[in-house]
């Protein structure tokens, strides 16, 4: 199927009968009556607390890197090859921020805000992560990891989780993307809040409330989805003296991105998962500038998010991961990278085993590029255990989690 | 994909004609165009010329548009107001909407190119073409496109592989139809072509930043250089089926069969890629009564639509800014995939800015206008015809009419019911 007819199926939700990998209960799956457990072995999923995941105790933040983060300029192997593949682009060995636990690995110099998250170990860096058979297409990538699929499929990942826990019917609250919808919160019947700016979700009008009613008749379902949304969000700029949700100019869009979820988990509104998309990495050119640039707009949001949610006494509560479509080719073009296979993302919260899972070995490179030692949906594994359900009620089949992600501890 | 020969009434066909292709009728002239029939129609929908329409003027006549000179932001929103504006206004609707589907398939972005002169120039190229292997060979030198996509950091024993990919995967055959040596030898035939877009330059191949070793590209060998590269992708079988089917899609329906596209495509081909055989292809299509389902209006051509429908003179501040909120300003697609079309314009923030937006179309609204004086009357049928659309307002979406008593609300919420929103 041509890619542009899969994306537009994908995102209107119609021929919902082409082929899926994930073979969907129509119910959710009794709670397990097993006591927490402190097992550490991979395959041992969290127990099902779906009450507690329906009133959002656990919150799931995703900030999706678009363009293909370059993870070998992130993550950074401290090695000769890397300095064989990147001449001019390669970060100086004494310019890394140490990872605790290893000497192999070091951050690039723009995590420096996440120091005290770093100390601390609540920062997991998975190393060498893709699908099999990836593609260096954008959109074939993207659809791969919205879907968690490697054929064609309506759903996303997080949307199926959605369509087994309950739904996003009741609570329009409880997905929300901010920036451009992402079709990983797609389900069956889920659909989340696609907000831009917080500041102009609101209908200008002085008959707005016979509008809207009105509204709801004409525009059907996503009207209605979208009335309700308005509703919360107008309450949250009158009641939430916190809210920043001011369009700060200076401030990167991540960390604006961050600023908003921070809002939406304090306010305490049922917001469980909230997807942030950002795009920029797509670093061809004159990568040097901008990736800087992206990477420490990504540690300043992260750091203040986790702050902020420390003085409210809410971080135990929230789990941050990345996701992009692809890691960028070993060897650098000249000022920049092109596509290439696997990458690395970040997983950060007080519940978080921090240190580096997998690796990036440069002496075993394919077609150029890094191959993935850990598949996609192990890391989907380990985010949907700790949003309470097992993986194998969302993807394909069970992956076992890599196991970064501790029990909850309160 | 449904085809009614019998079923489909002249009014159905004309409005899609005009609502698909062109730029939508304006307000009150359905009754008349209806009168004249389809097949006259279709004729000066393709040639507005024989009906005396005078040539279209360059929509960025007269603004001073250079980066160097500063201002960049307050320059970039003249040239997006005066875009605007040129298809609200337009005489040459077929053309203009053609340029527009150009502008979200051949994607650049203001936010990576930062010169408006250079992206105004690049519409001026879509404005401009005739034959689309002229349109890809003009398109991979043009300045915008080698800031883009970096084609002017591509240089001998560097390949950047950018737009190599792109041309490829999403300009010309799609994913499938083309390997990975082929993205390399793209870009190695095009290396060398630099410009320094912020000081105004076109495109000045270097040859000592050029790579002349022959590629083998798509099967065909000895390609080095712009015209080769544009050879092997049009020989490819898939060039003329993919440009096609993304005109149709857009056109025709998102439903529309492969048989309709192969035909299509066919005829394109053997026409040397004639891009007047793909705007006559789908306004003969949508003529006979070809539907591929309903086509979702994106917020700029449902903008102009919604302009052209009501008489509706919005400012250029109220335009921008409620383009901005419903998701869709011209210049600046999100990403090389452009807007993402379809289902996508139903998410909720969008779909607030463009309630919004409808809200100020109305306020623009003359009294007098066809639009507005059937609202006032609460005439459903006489609203339905003044906003030039195929079928009677629904008694789903003429029963929320009823439940509000202002005409601003009213016109409103007439546009954004799925009737005026789904093409």
């Amino acid at each position: 199927m041509n890619i542009d007819r899969r994306r537009f199926l994908a995102l209107t939700g119609i021929g919902a009968l082409a082929a899926c990998d994930a073979q969907m209960p129509t119910t959710a799956p009794p709670p397990s009556t097993s006591a927490p457990s402190t097992s550490t072995s991979a395959l041992v999923v969290e127990p099902v607390d779906l009450a507690q995941a329906a009133a959002a105790d656990r919150v799931l933040v995703v900030v999706q890197l678009g363009g293909g983060n370059d993870g070998l300029n992130t993550l950074v192997p401290v090695s000769g090859r890397y300095h064989d593949l990147r001449p001019t682009l390669g970060l100086n060995d004494d310019t890394l921020i140490p990872v605790p636990g290893t000497t192999a690995y070091g951050l690039h110099p723009a995590f420096a805000p996440m120091a005290g998250l770093l100390t601390t170990n609540n920062v997991a860096m998975v190393e060498g992560i893709g699908y099999p058979a990836p593609s260096r297409s954008h959109f074939v990538a993207l659809d791969t990891w919205w879907s968690a699929s490697t054929t064609a499929s309506t759903t996303g990942w997080l949307g199926r989780y959605l369509d087994v826990s309950g739904g996003t019917a009741e609570n329009p609250m409880r997905a929300i993307a901010l920036g451009s919808g992402s079709p990983a919160l797609l389900g069956q019947t889920s659909r989340p809040t696609v907000v831009l700016s917080p500041q102009s979700f609101a209908v200008k009008s002085p008959n707005s409330a016979d509008l809207l009613r009105a509204w709801e008749v004409i525009g059907g379902r996503p009207a209605l989805s979208a009335v309700a949304a308005l509703k919360v969000f107008d309450e949250l700029r009158v009641t939430s003296s916190a809210a920043s949700y001011s369009d700060d100019e200076d401030a990167g869009a991540i960390s604006r991105g961050l600023r908003t979820a921070g809002d939406l988990i304090a306010a305490q509104r049922g917001a469980q998962i909230i997807y942030v998309s950002v795009g920029g990495f797509d670093t061809h050119a004159g990568q040097a500038a901008s990736h800087q640039a992206l990477l420490a707009d990504l540690a300043t949001g992260i750091a203040s998010l986790f702050d902020r949610l420390d003085a409210v006494g809410l971080s135990h509560t929230v789990t941050l991961m990345t996701v992009s479509e692809f890691g960028r080719r070993a060897a650098e073009n000249g000022s920049g990278t092109d596509h290439g296979k696997a990458g690395m993302q970040f997983v950060v919260g007080p519940n978080v085993a921090g240190g580096v899972y997998g690796d990036a070995d440069l002496s075993k490179l394919a077609d150029g590029d890094l191959a993935a030692g850990i598949d996609t949906r192990c890391l989907y594994a380990d985010a949907l255990g700790w949003l309470g359900v097992s993986s194998d009620e969302v993807l394909a089949r069970q992956f076992a989690p890599l196991g970064l992600i501790r029990p909850s501890t309160r | 994909m449904r085809v009614s020969i019998a079923g489909m009434d002249e009014r159905r066909r004309i409005a899609r004609l005009h609502r698909r292709v062109g730029l939508g009728l304006l307000g009150g002239e359905l009754d008349a165009a209806v009168g004249r029939g389809v097949a006259a129609e279709v004729a000066r929908l393709a040639d507005p010329a024989a009906a005396g329409v005078a040539p279209a003027a360059d929509p960025f006549d007269g603004l001073d548009l250079s980066f160097e000179q500063g201002a960049v932001r307050q320059k970039n929103r003249s040239a997006v107001e005066a875009w605007m504006t040129a298809m609200a206004q337009s005489g040459w609707p077929v053309a203009d909407r053609f340029t527009w589907f150009w502008h979200g398939l051949l994607v650049s972005s203001i936010g990576k190119v930062k010169a408006p002169d250079a992206m105004a120039n690049q519409i001026r190229l879509f404005r401009r073409a005739t034959n689309f292997g002229e349109l890809i060979a003009d398109l991979s030198i043009d300045p915008a496109m080698l800031t883009y996509l970096d084609g002017k950091d591509s240089v001998k024993g560097s390949p950047n592989e950018n737009y190599g990919r792109e041309l490829l995967e999403l300009f010309t055959l799609g994913v499938g139809h083309f390997t990975e040596a082929d993205v390399v030898a793209t870009a190695t035939a095009l290396t060398g072509w630099v410009v320094a877009v912020r000081a105004g330059g076109n495109a000045v191949l270097r040859p000592k930043l050029h790579d002349s070793t022959p590629q083998t590209l798509l099967g065909r060998t000895g390609v080095n250089d712009v015209a080769g590269v544009v050879a092997a992708v049009l020989a490819h079988p898939e060039c003329a089926a993919f440009v096609a089917r993304q005109y149709l899609v857009a056109t025709v329906g998102p439903a529309v069969d492969e048989p309709t596209v192969n035909t299509l495509a066919a005829s394109f081909r053997a026409s040397g890629f004639s891009l007047a055989v793909l705007t006559r292809g789908a306004l003969d299509l949508i003529a006979s009564g070809v539907d591929g389902g309903p086509v979702i209006l994106g917020p700029v051509p449902w903008l102009v639509l919604a302009e052209r429908a009501t008489g509706a003179r919005l400012s250029a501040q109220a335009r921008l800014l409620g383009l901005e909120a419903a998701g869709q300003v011209p210049f600046a697609p999100p990403n090389v995939g452009g807007w993402a079309e379809g289902g996508a314009w139903f998410a909720s923030a969008v779909m607030v800015g463009r309630l919004n937006l409808a809200l100020a179309v109305a306020k623009a609204t003359p009294p007098s206008s066809p639009a507005m004086q059937a609202v006032m009357r609460g005439d459903w049928g006489a609203l339905s015809v003044a906003l030039g659309l195929p079928d009677d307002l629904g008694p789903t979406t003429t029963a929320g009419l009823g439940q509000v008593r202002d005409s601003f609300s009213r016109l409103a919420l007439a546009l954004v019911s799925p009737e005026f929103v789904e093409a």
